[in-house]
């Protein structure tokens, strides 16, 4: 499933992809994976990137 | 004699493989590789087995139904390690997980090019001496740089295949 909120938390951030990957510590290829919801990261890269925007695990990868 | 210039031949191209590696370490430590590049390598390194395996038992069935090799030993294990490695390299190319995150990808494209023409031309002026890839019906060790061109040529498009969908879904992803 695609992750929007990761998408648009970014977008509010007017972070790239390519930004948010080197923040984090990860390949650029491994955002787009995460949000076209072709991966499913680890807990501590979902934290790893929650902290990088600034939200919580909720905001992001919790399911509504 | 010949058996000699290709031992020196392997220890040298061995010798090389292993500085390079080293030498690229140092600049930038040991590769990093993401965890999502890390799960893509381990299912391209089983991807690389089961293609070393099915070889492997093809070579063993050929020799059981036919009594005859197609190839000298030399050519055999060679085939069987180029296949395995290509399939894990174009598996890991095609989930983005060849090159580390503190690797750069123009140093390695260049290496496969220099290392695929270095082949050819070897295979080539083998050609040119009057030697044959063939001895009694069979391939000889002097096909493996024929073979070991092919692969890095192979490994050359799936680069270039790669870059240019990357390049095509970068304005699609943003």
């Amino acid at each position: 499933m695609k992750n929007l909120r990761l998408k648009s938390a970014r977008a509010a951030l007017d972070m790239s992809q390519q930004a948010l990957a080197d923040q984090v510590g990860v390949s650029r290829q491994t955002i787009i994976a995460i949000e076209k919801g072709d991966y499913n990261p680890s807990i501590r890269l979902c934290m790893d990137i929650c902290r990088a925007l600034g939200k919580t695990l909720n905001d992001i990868f919790w399911e509504e | 004699m010949i058996h000699d210039i290709l031992l020196i031949g392997m220890t040298v191209g061995c010798a090389l493989v292993i500085y390079l590696s080293f030498k690229a370490q140092g600049k930038s430590g040991p590769a990093k590789y993401d965890e999502r590049q890390a799960l893509a390598r381990g299912k391209a390194y089983r991807l690389g087995f089961y293609v070393l395996s099915v070889y492997m038992l093809a070579n063993a069935l050929y020799y059981l139904m036919t009594e005859s090799q197609w190839a000298d030993p030399v050519v055999n294990a060679f085939l069987g390690f180029y296949l395995g490695t290509m399939a894990f390299v174009v598996s890991c190319i095609r989930n983005d997980a060849y090159f580390a995150l503190n690797q750069h990808p123009r140093s390695s494209t260049l290496l496969f090019a220099v290392l695929a023409a270095m082949n050819l031309l070897s295979g080539l002026m083998n050609l040119w001496d009057g030697e044959s890839i063939f001895t009694d019906g069979m391939l000889n060790y002097l096909a493996l740089n024929f073979m070991m061109a092919l692969m890095f040529v192979v490994l050359l498009i799936a680069l270039a295949v790669k870059r240019a969908m990357s390049r095509q879904n970068r304005e699609a992803d943003e």
